[in-house]
């Protein structure tokens, strides 16, 4: 018997951690006992520690993961009877180096902040997220209010208030003032445990607290781990308490502490309403005891406001710069990569161009347009700027090319529509890049009214938009999240909820969780007033019209369109046509059942002009306890004198608007126009919604309410077939 | 039998700039709530906006007996160590 051949061969590396043993035998013996280990004395001893058992056929599995860059030691002996044992050498192999673990792409997280009935909230790290209130932190939300990101902490601008909110260092306090602190980006480290931080920020006024990003150990609150680096004096200091960033930190917003003893870093502005970034400089304007001014920081240090200084990266201010101050009240500011820095004010427009502390100039990009109020701006993806000016809305092109006017040719009111006032209003312009369209939004701070316009990039128009006051619109950030479904377009509404426009949504949501609570979106577009009597002297006749609504057939791979509304108005004239159908005294309506092509409506329409009117079904709900019982949904039927009219899903009984009574009453009946004697109705003053009494033979109260349930649609095409009807007298 | 007439949807939103009776294409004076995109496939044929929903189901702005806005967001990242 001889034992050779043994793989892994001898002395191997780079063995993969799931090798199997196998060796050759010159003869058969009877069984094998395998000694395998990482003690070479115990293997060649055949210490029990190693003997991993005995197996018949030539190889051996080890069944376990091997420790990767560990050396291996192994012995077979043969067993065969009557011959006696025979040992092999003791051979060895290495394993393979751990491989280097794939880089970790993500290390970072992303959080939204926000701030109402002066709060602060962030996202906690729940999955979804949430928003919790980060306690302590007493802003002022009656005021005009920015925040903004830098170097991982939330910088607020709240007039008087300015805050820091802090996600990322350690604040260490301090058992006794220092004399002198560590200056900003230096190290300190504590004895003993010899955790170390670069300092971050130490507060004028304020040498008992020092905040710093720990980049090793952990600090601790014993009175010997005395902290000592840079200019730290004296060096018996300790922390007497330590917080981590786990709940973030809150403080003003203030200058560096000195170290020289001289005034280092400057001084705060007073006030500021409008803060950002630009070129690593934190900026602030919107100071109402100096409104032409603004502030930028030290590149890449908020805490110095020392402005003037000989170098180019230093804090700079209007006054102290060649640049000199905006030429008009400050009422927004617009950062755009390092190339420029637009100041809007009520009437102009002013770009900084170049940094101010190295030379450059600050410049009235266009007289006579500005920007009405801090939010009343935004950016596409294509670097395209919009502003909202008193005379309407402006796209600025890239590169600031070019001012082009966007409403004056097509709604030359846009800006006396909106009844633009900034003193009254929460005016703000939102990029939505998903959507491909800027929501404009005008909300009445007192009332939370609001008027809207969705203008899409694509066919650049613009569509008005109402919303429940609950929804409407006060401020917006887009959520350029890592997980998609949480990548959007954020609004904060006016009842201190945080909203989005989901396509999911057929309703408006504006409850809050302790009441939960929708109302239907009222949609509608006017179809013309098209020309369909050949000219101002000819009538037409529209014999038959036929919607399509999208999602083909019922079901399908295509989502369906739920129903749509229609009404039909005719006129001599086209302004006739638009005012009937402001009145909603259609010729003829209903609704067509979606989704995909209806049964063509063989109703007659007679005018030189036409239009139809398309949207949400508008539906009613009728309960109580009635007989008859008149109960049931009641859907958008057309027009009855003057007003729309509604009839009950099996067309048994309507909601109609009675004109010939003093006063007029809204009636439930079996029939438009059909009411006294003998029958059974109910009524009431308007509005239609609410409880109607009953009258002739009809018992119980009706209750008439909107639904709760919402609807959406989409549209194909709406085709009429329309023919000459003779000369119009 | 007739002609027939296409009423296509508005995609160039809403106009008021023109005579009544010379309307633009693709235009409309009265319109609300509709986009040009509908929510159901985000075709370019016409449709209901998006509803409203709420983004987080904490209530910020909660106030006993009053509710006060959302004023300000932003967001922040934070380096992972």
């Amino acid at each position: 018997m001889a034992l050779s051949t043994p793989s892994p061969a001898h002395e191997a590396t780079d063995i993969a951690n799931n090798t199997t043993l196998s060796w050759a035998d010159s003869v058969a013996s009877d069984y094998y006992k395998v000694f395998f280990g990482t003690n070479s004395a115990e293997v060649t001893a055949k210490s029990v520690n190693v003997y991993r058992g005995n197996v018949t056929p030539k190889a051996y599995d080890p069944r376990l993961d091997l420790t990767y860059g560990a050396k291996y030691y192994w012995l077979i002996t043969a067993v065969k009877a009557g011959s006696g044992d025979v040992d092999s050498d003791v051979w060895e192999f290495t394993i393979v180096e751990e491989a280097p673990a794939l880089p970790d792409a993500k290390k970072y997280k992303k959080k939204i902040c926000s701030a109402a009935n002066n709060k602060f909230f962030y996202d906690n790290d729940d999955s979804p997220p949430k928003q919790v209130e980060l306690s302590g932190l007493t802003l002022d939300t009656s005021k005009a209010i920015t925040m903004f990101e830098l170097d991982q902490k939330v910088y607020i601008a709240n007039d008087d208030i300015l805050k820091v909110v802090d996600f990322v260092n350690t604040k260490l306090t301090l058992n006794d003032e220092m004399t002198v602190p560590p200056r900003r980006g230096q190290a300190i480290t504590q004895a003993n445990s010899g955790a170390t931080m670069i300092v971050d920020y130490v507060a004028k006024g304020a040498l008992t607290v020092i905040y710093g990003r720990t980049t090793s150990g952990t600090f601790t609150t014993n009175e010997a781990d005395t902290l000592s680096g840079d200019t730290m004096s004296p060096t018996t200091r300790w922390s007497a308490a330590v917080a981590l960033p786990t709940t973030p930190h809150h403080y003003t917003w203030g200058v560096y502490a000195d170290v020289t003893g001289e005034d280092e870093f400057g001084a705060m502005p007073p006030r500021a309403t409008i803060g950002d970034r630009w070129r690593g400089r934190a900026c602030l304007t919107g100071n109402s005891i100096d409104p032409h001014q603004w502030y930028l920081s030290r590149q890449m240090n908020p805490y110095d406001m020392m402005y003037g200084e000989d170098d180019e990266q230093a804090a700079v201010a209007g006054t102290d710069a060649k640049a000199g101050k905006v030429g008009d009240i400050v009422t927004a500011s617009i950062p755009y990569s390092d190339d420029y820095k637009l100041y809007g004010s009520i009437g102009d427009l002013w770009v900084l161009r170049g940094d101010p502390a190295a030379g450059g100039n600050l410049d009235c990009l266009i007289e006579g347009i500005g920007i009405i109020s801090q939010s009343a701006w935004c950016w596409d993806d294509a670097g395209n700027l919009y502003i909202l000016d008193l005379k309407g809305m402006y796209k600025i092109t890239r590169g600031l090319a070019a001012i082009e006017p966007m409403t004056s040719d097509k709604i030359p009111n846009f800006t006396k529509d909106l009844a633009l006032n900034p003193e009254t209003q929460r005016i703000v312009l939102s990029f939505d890049p998903a959507k491909q369209g800027i929501v404009i939004s005008v909300t009445t701070i007192e009332t939370g009214a609001n008027v809207n316009y969705f203008y899409d990039l694509q066919s650049e128009g613009f569509s008005p938009e109402t919303y429940p006051v609950q929804d409407a619109v006060i401020c917006s950030h887009y959520y350029d999240a890592d997980d998609p479904e949480q990548r959007r377009l954020l609004f904060g509404s006016y009842d201190g909820h945080m909203r989005i426009l989901d396509p999911a949504s057929k309703n408006d949501d504006t409850g809050s969780m302790a009441s939960p609570a929708t109302e239907v979106i009222d949609s509608y577009v006017l179809l013309g007033p098209v020309m369909i009597g050949g000219n101002h002297n000819w009538m037409g006749r529209m014999n038959s019209l036929t919607v399509v609504t999208a999602g083909g057939k019922a079901g399908g791979t295509i989502p369906d369109s739920d129903d749509i509304a229609y009404a039909v108005y005719v006129g001599d004239d086209a302004e006739t046509v638009i005012e009937k159908a402001d009145a909603d005294t259609s010729i003829f309506g209903g609704v067509i059942p979606a989704p995909g092509r209806a049964r063509r409506i063989r109703r007659k329409a007679r005018g030189v002009f036409m239009a139809v009117r398309v949207g949400s079904v508008a539906t009613y709900v009728v309960t109580g306890t009635l007989n008859p019982d008149a109960t049931g949904n009641y859907l958008y039927a057309g027009t009855y004198n003057g007003k729309p009219y509604y009839r009950r899903e099996d067309g048994a009984y309507f909601i109609w608007w009675c004109s010939s009574t003093s006063p007029d009453y809204w009636i439930i009946s079996t029939a438009a126009g059909v009411i006294g004697g003998p029958i059974a109705y109910w009524y009431r003053e308007s509005p239609e919604i609410g409880n109607y009494a009953a009258a002739g033979t009809a018992t119980g109260t009706a209750t008439v309410a909107a639904p709760t349930e919402g609807k959406t649609w989409g549209m194909e095409r709406v085709l009429a077939e329309i023919e000459p009807a003779g000369r119009k007298k | 039998m007739g002609r027939p007439l296409i009423l296509q949807y508005p995609m160039m939103g809403k106009n008021v700039n023109f005579a009544a009776t010379t309307q633009p294409a693709f235009t409309s004076p009265r319109m609300n709530n509709v986009r040009p995109r509908d929510v159901l496939e985000y075709r370019a044929r016409g449709g209901q906006r998006p509803g409203w929903a709420k983004a987080y189901n904490q209530h910020m702005g909660y106030v006993e007996g009053a509710n006060v806005p959302v004023c300000a967001i932003c967001q922040v990242t934070i380096v992972e160590l």
